[in-house]
């Protein structure tokens, strides 16, 4: 797949490090490219085909950290690199609270179906026909604006440090994004749709073209509402997408070390209602978020994080663990290969209720009903007012009319405390699993 | 730096293979960022360089790029360009044609006092750290985190055309974020800044005053209520003015997004909004206090950089675009299509967006406005091509009688439709800045923009209050 020796690189990045006089120093190596497919206007406006590759260093010298990187993998250029992040910890503060770089040296779990030659070895002739076949779907009507972008891309991620981890992975990804607008005079139906998955088979293009088509037809006579308390019925999506960044952000253990995170010193309280049961699983098979290493090379476990409403853990990397007492969990995470690692969920699994999503919706007397539109707040604000992108007024059972202008304003300790409902049905979405739920009454502001 | 003979190399690939247009870009940018936290740095610097290549083959595009720059690589990526394009053709239902454009060879620098670079590392994570300490002058402060970054972006463009153009800018941003805590109340302090320059910079907005002011007013902030939910006489200072030029009107004169059904498709030559409202972005701004954090005088195109005139006195007049959405809207290139990385695509982004001063003064305006409030300072929020909003806001004063007083409130969340709320203007001050606060608009890449105008007041909505 490369051309590059990426492991004679990584180790030779430790190497000068050590050289040069660090105490501890790790090498993250990231080796891919990302093809993708733009539409516009229902059909194919390009091809591109970019590199995702770099290496990122971090070196430790008297507890002071200094990280730097570069996309170019030549010998110089790592040389620089190295030099750049020793000098860097040279001359940065001591950080107290650092312990050390992880050692790890535990077998990684193979997990199935993480990666696909199929999405590898995709032609641009199968690319295409993919996509046309997709637009096909979404164009529910002659006049649909129809815009998006498919992605195919694989990469390498490879992990070394000083102490002696040695990691190395490939995982692939296939996914697509579809845009509708359909317009009935200034009337606007605007939807969207879109999935991701590890393997070719599994991802359905015909059923992201299909949804958001129809789904635009059904945002079309969007209406403002009265500002008013309503109960609020999310679909899974928007129960995933609601839930996940609460709890990602309310447990990470940096953010609890800093008293930043929703739920610092919870642990063993309850924090929602007794209805939440949720798993973080690294290792499910296929999962888009998989993996059997993090991202500074530990082995995680499949961990329970709430349990019938109570607090069972949080989330932790080398760096955080010992400040909050915990063992390392093994959640670090990089967005980039230039970044440092901090705690970040897997995929989270929230436990189906014993009630029909059909049900729930027919009882709902009067509400708001979400459709792939969370109402997640902004990093660690616990005050939330999120804009509906999607949602529908429903009384008596029946859906009414799209919404439109309209903002929940509530807390993410609300959400928790306010949830009633979930549905016995979930929504599997590679490792993303998620019932349906439903909210007591919240602030539910209107246009004027 | 590399070789620009490599690139012309690859120009003639290009051609050889039978591509109608090719364009070359090298891009070696320096990106660092110090990061402070209750005493802990992180501290990183890189180096994100390599070669984009964009060919176009039977009116379809392709765009391939590599983090690998001897010639070879080079070669070998426009021939997977030429290969994407051609492949891709067949199922092209209306071919790409480009707009024409000046032929330009030039080099500039972007401008500048101080190069950044001889101020050391170590002398800017040290006055970071000293910065810090004016925390301790409030007691309530229990967080303060500083986040300084510094780019210096090198690129060169080149096409088959015959274009030929450098530049390098330095960009740095600054910003400072307490969280204070009163009584088991919370409230955040948030002050950020960034321009094209130097390291004059610093001069301009000294670290420990940046430190002070966030934690000035993260600490009044907690004794703070919201204001009252409902609809409201509202002061708008010039960075509210700024977001919502850039994030609810200027995203809807991106052409791609006009193009995919934006508000403001089909509306030029419309009245949009009151005819006191004019909205431009341009590639800088001559004669303001600084320089915008969105300079750009040639784009990723190698187009030079015009003004845009997004609506001139509330009538709908310009789009931003690049080459491939001019052609197809009949329009003029603006000189908009820009990338962040090698690895990025060249899309329809703003550079410095902002509404032109009217002619009325602070005192005025509260006086027009009697009974309402001055919201000042992004602290997030959202919009969407529908001019949609929501914007939350760091924190609010009340006017009362025409006043504006010392009455602080934590900041509401300011919501509507932009163009309908710049329909409801009450009056437009005649001061001008241009502040977006760091400047990073994060439309699929992220990009360094900005923009301002005066202080506005109008009729609007604020949510999420009492």
């Amino acid at each position: 797949m490369s051309d590059f020796p990426l492991y004679d690189i990584a180790k030779r990045s430790i190497e000068i490090g050590l050289s040069l006089g660090a105490d501890q120093i790790e090498s993250y190596v990231i080796y891919g490219s990302l093809r993708s497919v733009q539409l516009e206007k229902g059909s194919i406006h390009h091809f591109t085909d970019t590199s995702s590759s770099g290496i990122g260093v971090r070196v430790i010298k008297d507890k002071s950290i200094g990280m730097s990187s570069t996309t170019v993998f030549s010998s110089d250029s790592i040389e620089e690199t190295v030099k750049n992040a020793y000098s860097l910890a040279k001359v940065s503060p001591p950080d107290p609270n650092f312990s050390s770089l992880p050692l790890d040296k535990r077998e990684s779990p193979k997990i199935k179906d993480l990666y696909d030659q199929e999405i590898v070895d995709l032609s641009v002739e199968d690319f295409s026909e993919m996509v046309q076949e997709t637009i096909q779907e979404a164009k529910v009507r002659e006049d649909a604006v129809i815009g998006g972008r498919f992605t195919a891309g694989y990469g390498k991620r490879l992990i070394l440090n000083s102490l002696g981890v040695e990691r190395e992975t490939s995982q692939t990804s296939v996914g697509g994004y579809i845009q509708v607008k359909v317009l009935d005079g200034d009337d606007i139906g605007n939807s969207y749709y879109g999935d991701t998955a590890t393997q070719m088979k599994k991802l359905d293009h015909i059923e992201i073209g299909m949804l958001a088509g129809e789904r635009s037809l059904k945002m079309l006579g969007s209406k403002k509402i009265k500002t008013t308390n309503l109960p609020v019925l999310l679909d899974p999506e928007s129960a995933y997408g609601t839930i996940s960044p609460i709890i990602g952000t309310g447990i990470d253990a940096f953010n609890v070390f800093n008293k930043t995170a929703f739920f610092v010193d919870k642990v063993g309280d309850r924090i929602a209602t007794d209805k939440l049961t949720i798993v973080d699983d690294p290792f499910y098979e296929g999962g888009t978020d998989s993996a059997g290493f993090d991202d500074e090379g530990v082995v995680p476990k499949k961990l329970t994080i709430v349990k019938n409403g109570i607090l069972q853990t949080f989330i932790t990397d080398s760096y955080s663990a010992p400040l909050v007492g915990m063992e390392n969990t093994g959640h670090a995470s990089r967005a980039s290969f230039a970044s440092r690692p901090t705690p970040s969920l897997y995929a989270l699994q929230i436990k189906n209720g014993e009630t029909s999503k059909d049900e729930m919706l027919s009882d709902l007397k009067e509400g708001i009903l979400l459709i792939d539109s969370s109402i997640a707040g902004m990093g660690d604000n616990p005050q939330v007012s999120a804009q509906i992108n999607q949602g529908f007024y429903v009384k008596n059972g029946e859906i009414q009319y799209p919404v439109k202008n309209t903002v929940i304003g509530t807390t993410v300790f609300e959400i928790l405390e306010n949830l009633e409902m979930l549905s016995k049905e979930i929504e599997d979405r590679n490792g993303h699993i998620a019932p349906w739920m439903k909210l007591a009454p919240m602030r539910i502001s209107g246009g004027k | 730096m590399l070789n620009r003979e490599v690139l012309i190399d690859g120009l003639s690939e290009g051609e050889k293979l039978g591509a109608e247009y090719v364009e070359l870009r090298f891009q070696d940018k320096y990106l660092a960022n110090f990061q402070y936290r209750d005493g802990e740095f992180v501290n990183t610097t890189g180096s994100r360089e390599g070669v984009c290549v964009r060919a176009l083959v039977d009116g379809s595009w392709a765009l391939a790029s590599t983090n690998k720059t001897e010639r070879e690589d080079i070669i070998r990526t426009v021939q997977k360009a030429v290969k994407l394009a051609r492949g891709s053709a067949p199922s092209k239902e209306k071919k790409i044609i480009l707009a024409e454009v000046d032929i330009v060879e030039d080099k500039v620098i972007s401008p500048r006092k101080i190069d950044l670079r001889e101020i050391s590392v170590d002398e800017k994570i040290q006055r970071i750290s000293e910065a810090a300490k004016k925390a301790q002058d409030f007691p309530l402060v229990k967080s303060l985190t500083i986040n300084y970054n510094e780019i210096v972006d090198k690129r060169i463009v080149v096409t088959n055309e015959g274009t030929r153009v450098e530049w390098e800018d330095m960009k740095p941003t600054l910003m400072a974020f307490a969280v204070a805590i009163d009584e088991g109340k919370m409230a955040n302090g948030y002050v950020s800044w960034s321009h094209t320059c130097g390291a004059e910079f610093f001069d301009w907005h000294p670290i420990d005053d940046m430190v002070e002011q966030a934690s000035n007013k993260a600490s009044k902030l907690t004794k703070a209520t919201l204001p009252p939910a409902g609809v409201q006489s509202i002061l708008l200072d010039p960075q509210l003015v700024g977001v919502l030029a850039h994030e609810a009107i200027g995203h809807t004169a991106e052409a791609d997004l006009v193009v995919a059904g934006s508000f403001t498709q089909g509306k030029i030559g419309k009245k949009v909004c009151d005819e006191r409202i004019t909205l431009v972005d341009v590639p800088f701004k001559e004669g303001s206090k600084w320089m915008g954090a969105g300079w750009l005088p040639y784009d990723d195109e190698g187009v030079k950089g015009k003004e845009t005139k997004i609506v001139t006195n509330g009538i709908m007049t310009e789009y931003m675009t690049n080459r491939a959405f001019a052609s197809e809207l009949g329009i003029e290139p603006s000189g908009n299509a820009r990338a962040y990385t090698f690895a990025d695509e060249p899309i329809v982004r703003m550079r410095n967006t902002f509404i032109e001063p009217g002619d009325m003064s602070l005192e005025e305006l509260s006086e027009a406005i009697g009974d309402g409030y001055v919201l000042k300072s992004l602290m997030n929020g959202q919009a969407d091509s529908s001019s949609e909003f929501m914007f939350g806001v760091v924190e609010a004063f009340a006017i009362k009688n025409g006043e504006i007083t010392d009455e602080i409130f934590q900041g509401p969340v300011f919501t509507g439709n932009a163009f309908e709320v710049l329909s409801n203007i009450i009056g437009i001050g005649k001061d001008f800045d241009i502040n977006l606060g760091s400047g990073f608009c994060g439309k699929e890449q992220p990009a360094k923009v900005d923009g301002g105008g005066p202080h506005i007041a109008v009729k609007a909505m604020l949510a999420g209050g009492n």
